[in-house]
């Protein structure tokens, strides 16, 4: 069944073409499909692998920068509360200052601390480190850190990165800080009022936690309050006067872990932590980038290995294609050759199962070689038997002989034996001349034979005698030309020639099985046994008659109707001579018969 | 070899050359990339939170900073300390500043192979430059806006040197709020009169500030640190800015850009308002008080 479709008419194709394409097209599409399979198999394993680590590295970056930033915290609200319970709560402020701890606190944590300041519920100074004064005008009562702290007095309260300006500072010079502040217990003798202790942080201790990070894909991390306030980010001044975005607020919304979102034309993957206590929200930030420099040259360095490792396999497999088919084309090659009849060996090499088809074929050509002579040699013996057969017909002798009778006839006025005479001469030699039949009915040969026994019989002055018996069904059985008048004609002259009247000639036609029987007996003097062996195999030249012996009439049937047919001699000296042909009794036709 | 496996392979050996020259090409263009860029800024006057910008951008773009302040103000020394960094094979050249008039004839003379930008009020609009210029007009609207809040329609202004761009844009804002103005230099009186007063640079809003007296409202355009204190005390009432930091970031990127091939870009800054009210919040904050 053919294959449909434009795969189906390739197929088609490949199968009809030469086997080497075959089998290059075969061997290339699938050791390159193994390669491209294997390579992109590996590719997205180690691509997915590599893409996993990296994703791996950079949530442990975040991670980290997220443990770092706990752990500044949990050391700043450690400060505060060694301020607010081993120094405030433990001090009459009426009897003693705190100035000094304060600043033995402050200088221990000079890095991390820009001031340390206590205020009473009503926003005056009571204590600082280093020593500061708050700059004329300033309330601290209406900022944000001081209310909160007095609000919640429970909590520690973390604002957004300002600019300190609560104390006067050097013309020119600003820091930011982040303040820390919450709500103590002033001790004043034996009454105890509320307070607010400040430290402001400095913001450089946390931007430095930040920095120096940096993620794949030209990412980055930054901090963000719980509103989306952001407290760090890498482009924080171009995000103030609104050159860079960011959605902060929405990164703050989310919860733990790693989430991706559309920011712009790409989607990028968001990596966030919460902070301890204070509710900020780490976000690592990882745009997932498109094609690239780097990544068209990837794919082109991929293309290239491609195209290379095809090209290679064009080479190898054009050449092992080629190696392997040669020895089926050189055979192919020979018995092209021998067809036109060029040659006459045909090629025998390359692999056993060519050398065995070269074999094959050789013996295959070898045979059909011996066939072809043997048909040409039977046919030639043939022709030669026939013709042998025919001459015998035609022996000058018989003739001179016959015609000599039919004159005695004319001259002793015996016209009508005459005219049978004549009558049957022109029968015999119409039967011996009937052109181009090697096979006739049998009744044609009997008729023949008939031809001749009345010539016979009358040259031979009434010495024998003879009958002819056939079946009505053999009359039309085929049987070869010329086969039963030379039996008879030897039985005449070995053995009628010295009966006295009494010889007698029989003639009997029968078919057994799928043979047919076709029988001359005799009452002569038989033959020896050793005559007998012999007749078949040696050609015993006749004084008289035609000279056809029966080895040739043997040769004959055996050369028409193969080994298992032929002649029969049966004989008994002094009581007689039967020899029997033995022929396939197969329907005469015409068409067949030549 | 066969005819057909004969095309196949020259066909698949034709494609791997052009995809290996391809390759080549995309690696020679990796290569000229440049990896740190050689970027002159050129100060014309002081500027530190320009100068913050610009560093800030030259840490993100891997530009190597060498900075020159030319401490002469005249257009001379500018154009002689930018054709010294160009010979000296600046791959661009930033100007901070600059006289525009000055570089502009100076740009219809030379054909530097180093793209410029510069950066201030003045802009040279298609003349081959990059250029990261304040917004004056925009500018010049907000703060009077800003002095319209306030009853009087009249206005001394006060010119330091703050350049022909900022006096025209404040002159049509005023005008078309119906103001009056009368334009002086900054005078040797110790305290100024009750009045409005507009500094058009930073120089003279300081004169201005340490002149100031009750009844005196003095606006500022532009911003320098030792205006601070005077903003925070209400000595200044309010002053137009823009932000030098972000000035400085894109000044930076726009040359590394060009540097890169990118064509001359013009890069327009909005206008903030500041106020003793504000400073401390962003974005007022973040621009007279980088991070950074």
């Amino acid at each position: 069944m053919k294959a449909r479709g434009p795969m189906g008419r390739f197929l088609n194709r490949l199968g009809k073409g030469s086997i080497r394409y075959s089998v290059f097209i075969s061997f290339t599409v699938s050791a390159f499909a193994a390669i491209v399979l294997s390579g992109l198999t590996f590719y997205a394993r180690f691509s997915s692998q590599l893409q996993s680590n990296v994703r791996s590295e950079n949530r442990q970056l975040v991670e980290q920068v997220n443990q770092s930033l706990n752990s500044y915290l949990r050391s700043m609200i450690r400060l505060s509360d060694s301020i607010s319970y081993g120094v405030i709560k433990n001090t009459d402020l009426e009897a003693s200052s705190i100035d000094d701890k304060l600043q033995l606190l402050y200088d221990n944590n000079t890095n991390l601390v820009e001031n340390i300041v206590l205020f009473d519920a009503a926003g005056n100074v009571l204590a600082t480190a280093p020593p500061a004064t708050l700059k004329k005008g300033v309330d601290v009562t209406r900022q944000e850190w001081f209310r909160r702290a007095l609000a919640q007095t429970e909590n520690l309260h973390f604002s957004t990165p300002m600019v300190q300006n609560m104390f006067a500072s050097s013309e020119g010079s600003y820091s930011y800080v982040v303040s820390l502040s919450c709500a103590v217990e002033l001790t004043y003798g034996m009454r105890t009022d509320q307070g607010v202790l400040l430290i402001t942080l400095k913001y450089g201790a946390i931007s430095e936690l930040f920095s120096n990070t940096s993620l794949i894909n030209d990412g980055y991390i930054y901090l963000t309050g719980s509103d989306g306030t952001i407290l760090y980010h890498p482009k924080q001044q171009l995000i103030a006067t609104g050159r860079y975005l960011e959605d902060s607020a929405s990164a703050a919304a989310l919860s733990d872990g790693t989430h991706t979102v559309e920011t712009g034309a790409r989607p990028s993957t968001l990596i966030v932590r919460s902070a301890g206590y204070t509710g900020w929200k780490v976000v690592g930030v990882i745009p997932q980038v498109g094609l690239t420099l780097d990544t068209a040259r990837d794919f082109l360095f991929l293309a290239m290995i491609f195209l290379a490792y095809f090209a290679a396999l064009v080479l190898i497999n054009a050449l092992i294609s080629t190696r392997l088919t040669r020895p089926i084309q050189q055979l192919e090659n020979s018995v092209r050759r021998l067809e036109r009849g060029e040659g006459e060996a045909i090629y025998i090499g390359g692999s056993y199962e060519v050398q065995h088809l070269g074999r094959s074929v050789q013996q295959m050509v070898d045979q059909m070689r011996k066939l072809t002579l043997d048909i040409v040699r039977e046919h030639e013996e043939k022709q030669r038997h026939e013709l042998d057969a025919l001459q015998a017909q035609i022996n000058p002798h018989f003739l001179y002989n016959t015609l000599d009778i039919i004159v005695w006839m004319i001259e002793r006025n015996k016209p009508e034996e005459a005219v049978r005479i004549v009558t049957a001469l022109a029968r015999l030699f119409r039967i011996s001349l009937s052109k181009g039949r090697n096979f006739i009915p049998v009744r044609d040969e009997l008729e023949h034979t008939r031809n001749y026994l009345t010539i016979q019989q009358m040259r031979y002055k009434d010495k024998f005698t003879y009958s002819i018996d056939a079946p009505e069904e053999t009359l039309e059985l085929a049987v070869i030309k010329l086969v039963v008048q030379p039996i008879v004609e030897n039985a005449i002259y070995h053995s009628m020639d010295f009966m006295d009247g009494e010889g007698e000639i029989r003639v009997t036609v029968r078919v057994e099985g799928s043979d047919l029987f076709i029988s001359v007996s005799d009452n002569g003097i038989g033959m020896p046994q050793d005559l007998v062996d012999r007749l078949l195999v040696e050609h015993f030249p006749i004084s008289k008659g035609s000279g056809v012996g029966l080895k040739n009439v043997n040769e004959r049937i055996r050369l028409y109707a193969g080994d298992a047919y032929g002649v029969i001699i049966e004989s008994e000296l002094d009581v007689g001579t039967t020899i029997t042909l033995r022929l396939p009794a197969l329907p005469y036709s015409k068409e067949e018969a030549k | 070899m066969g005819s057909t496996e004969r095309k196949i392979f020259l066909g698949t050996l034709a494609l791997l050359l052009l995809v290996a020259a391809l390759y080549a090409y995309q690696t020679l263009a990796a290569t000229r990339e440049v990896d740190v860029y050689g970027v002159s800024v050129i100060l014309c006057r002081n500027g530190d939170n320009f100068e913050k910008g610009f560093n800030s951008a030259a840490l993100e773009y891997n530009a190597d900073v060498h900075i020159v302040t030319v401490s002469d103000p005249s257009p001379a020394a500018q154009t002689a300390a930018l054709e010294r960094e160009l010979k000296n094979g600046a791959d661009a050249v930033i100007l901070y500043r600059a006289d525009a008039a000055e570089l502009a004839a100076w740009l219809a003379r030379n054909n530097p192979a180093a793209p410029l930008v510069l950066a201030g009020e003045e802009t040279l609009s298609g003349k081959g430059a990059s250029g990261v210029t304040l917004d004056v007009a925009a500018e010049a609207a907000a703060l009077v806006s800003e002095i319209e809040k306030q009853p009087l329609r009249s206005a001394v202004l006060a010119d330091g040197g703050g350049g022909e761009a900022r006096l025209g844009a404040l002159r049509a804002a005023l005008d078309g709020a119906g103001f009056t103005y009368e334009t002086t230099g900054v005078n040797d009186a110790e305290r100024l009169s009750p009045g409005v007063y507009v500094a058009l640079d930073p120089a003279a809003a300081l004169s201005l500030s340490e002149k100031w007296s009750e009844g005196a409202l003095i606006y500022a355009l532009g911003y320098d640190a030792p205006l601070r204190n005077a903003l925070e005390s209400g000595r200044i009432a309010a002053i137009a800015l823009a932000s030098e930091f972000d000035a400085g970031y894109l000044a930076m990127a726009e040359a590394v850009a060009r540097i890169d091939g990118a064509r001359p870009a013009d890069i327009r800054l909005e206008a903030f308002i500041a106020r003793s009210d504000n400073m401390y919040e962003p974005p007022v904050s973040t621009i007279l008080f980088p991070i950074g």
